[in-house]
């Protein structure tokens, strides 16, 4: 096995960790943008987890769940849990993150249909090749690869747009240095595999499990930093009690 | 005494905490460089995106 192969591996363990972690604090405080930042990371995780197994065998069903979450919804709903924390501003009687959220929801349903629906060409299949390099003689329709750039753009905006917009608030009060720093790692994490995943689509398909590594330590170094205990503020005001 | 001392200086050392210390070097220069840094990094990476999407970039 080469050790490329073995990098989804330790990182399904790393996301895992940081599941709980983050699903712990949201059974502690319930923010939904915790919820749904669990969810997005149980996401990452199922996506490495079927990289990691196609490294041993084929299976159509792992492979159509590494599209669906390694592909096409982590960034999505990781962003999505940004704009839940992030974005309070009501259209009529509905919050605007509410409505983005369940369109989220309903196009992450109809692309799980979409991929399932797609046939599949297991000769093309070869453990020895990264999945990145080869879903593409795989799947013998594109109609799933049109939903691709949508939810990772949208994601991307989010969860690394939303992480630079928060360190640069804390930064601009000149308050909360560790959520500054915990901010611009959260952005750096999630840059890392989006980094990887551009590279792969340009032709160049050895750097995504190892981007994808470098973005779960680096993003779970990150929420750690943030969420690291601080006082209470006495002082300076209501919003720093509305933060991560 | 000395217990009322150190939870005192304990407490004042997580104040301290809560904000940025003044006249750093990370916070006043590289804080702000990175983050520039990381915003160019963001809007190259969606350019990439949307010009394979809209296929002004080959798609490999």
């Amino acid at each position: 096995m080469k050790i490329t192969s073995l990098l989804p591996f330790i990182t399904t363990a790393i996301t895992f960790v940081f599941v709980f972690l983050v699903l712990q604090r949201y059974t502690r405080r319930r923010g939904i943008y915790l919820l749904v930042w669990g969810i997005g990371l149980i996401l990452y995780g199922l996506g490495t987890f079927a990289e990691a197994y196609s490294t041993l065998e084929w299976n159509p069903t792992i492979f159509r769940l590494w599209y669906i979450c390694g592909a096409m919804l982590t960034a999505a709903w990781l962003g999505q849990g940004t704009i839940y924390l992030l974005v309070r501003r009501k259209v009529g009687a509905f919050r605007l993150a509410d409505i983005l959220g369940g369109a989220l929801l309903v196009l992450s349903l109809v692309a799980i249909a979409v991929m399932f629906a797609t046939p599949l060409n297991a000769a093309a299949f070869q453990t020895t090749k990264p999945l990145s390099d080869q879903y593409r003689e795989i799947m013998l329709s594109t109609a799933p690869r049109a939903f691709t750039p949508i939810f990772n753009i949208y994601g991307t905006l989010g969860l690394v747009g939303g992480a630079i917009y928060s360190s640069y608030i804390f930064w601009r009060k000149r308050v909360l240095p560790n959520r500054v720093l915990g901010n611009i790692l959260i952005a750096l994490g999630g840059l890392s595999p989006a980094l990887g995943g551009t590279l792969s689509r340009l032709g160049t398909t050895e750097f995504l499990y190892l981007s994808e590594l470098v973005g779960a330590v680096v993003m779970f170094t990150g929420f750690i930093l943030a969420t690291s205990q601080v006082p209470a503020p006495q002082t300076a005001g209501v919003e720093l009690a509305q933060t991560t | 005494m000395e217990e009322n001392e150190a939870r005192k200086r304990e407490l004042a050392r997580k104040r301290a905490s809560l904000y940025m210390p003044s006249g750093s070097v990370l916070y006043d220069r590289v804080v702000p460089a990175v983050l520039v840094l990381l915003a160019l990094g963001l809007g190259i990476i969606m350019l990439i995106v949307v010009g394979v999407v809209l296929r002004i970039i080959p798609y490999s």
